[in-house]
């Protein structure tokens, strides 16, 4: 297992339920919350600054929507 | 980046020899294995018909390196004996929901080679088995390490869909979500102790 470090952090009331809704949603520790977040956030802003859009698409009318 | 000791199978000595794990593969290290891999490629080839060739026989790990490298979310993987690369893994930590328990988080496998001198496929007499093995326990740790309790998920080359199902992984068919259509499997908690176990 590669070196690790450890980091506080301190969540507003609405950032701790969204911790813990995902947590229980997932079936995943709040630790592993965070770290999905932060691995997501950073491979979107890679992406979008080397110009790339992020789209969602619905599976019921195949409409896109431009998130970011 | 880490090292680990490693069994594989010297199939010509036909004896268990100590390989690497290398978790983190460098890009230095991805561009030397992929000089090797595409030489030993080459000259393959020359030999053998088309519908013979390897289908992830154009995969650049040097490219795939550059891509997903400088990403958290992804990890290189390499067994490393007798100096050269034996085979790669590129796993995803950016986890997705399992098919099979809607409720379960999985990790997910992006690209699995060995080297093109251990395929049978290429030649009837391959350097070194159970490399490809060592890289699906490996897959099956990160996903203890990231709480999904064993379970790994991937989409499977044709030539490769009976090592998969040999190591326990079950069919899902054909994703239609798929670029290039192919079948998706999933391991679950418990085919993950039985290959890690044998029980």
């Amino acid at each position: 297992m590669a070196e690790k470090r450890t980091v506080m952090v301190q969540l507003s009331e609405a950032e701790w339920d969204a911790l813990e809704s995902l947590a229980e949603k997932k079936d995943l520790s709040k630790v592993a919350v965070m770290r999905q977040a932060l691995r997501l956030y950073q491979l979107v802003d890679v992406r979008m600054a080397e110009g790339e859009k992020l789209i969602f698409e619905s599976k019921k009318s195949k409409k896109e929507v431009l998130v970011l | 980046m880490s090292r680990s000791a490693v069994k594989i199978l010297n199939l010509r000595a036909n004896r268990l020899v100590t390989a690497t794990l290398v978790s983190g593969v460098s890009i230095r290290e991805a561009q030397i294995a992929q000089m090797h891999w595409s030489r030993a490629l080459q000259k393959y080839l020359e030999a053998i018909p088309k519908e013979k060739w390897p289908e992830h026989g154009g995969w650049d790990w040097e490219a795939k390196h550059k891509k997903y490298g400088r990403l958290a979310a992804y990890r290189f993987y390499g067994v490393e004996c007798a100096n050269k690369m034996q085979g790669m893994l590129l796993l995803s930590t950016l986890l997705r929901t399992s098919r099979i328990d809607k409720k379960k988080q999985i990790v997910y496998g992006v690209y699995l080679a060995s080297a093109p001198w251990n395929l049978r496929l290429l030649t009837d007499a391959p350097e070194y088995s159970l490399v490809g093995s060592v890289l699906v326990a490996t897959a099956i740790q990160a996903s203890h390490d990231e709480g999904c309790e064993g379970r790994i998920s991937l989409h499977a080359l044709e030539q490769s869909e009976g090592f998969y199902k040999s190591c326990g992984m079950k069919d899902l068919g054909v994703d239609e979500e798929h670029e290039n259509r192919l079948k998706y499997f999933e391991m679950t908690t418990k085919a993950a102790k039985i290959f890690l176990t044998g029980k």
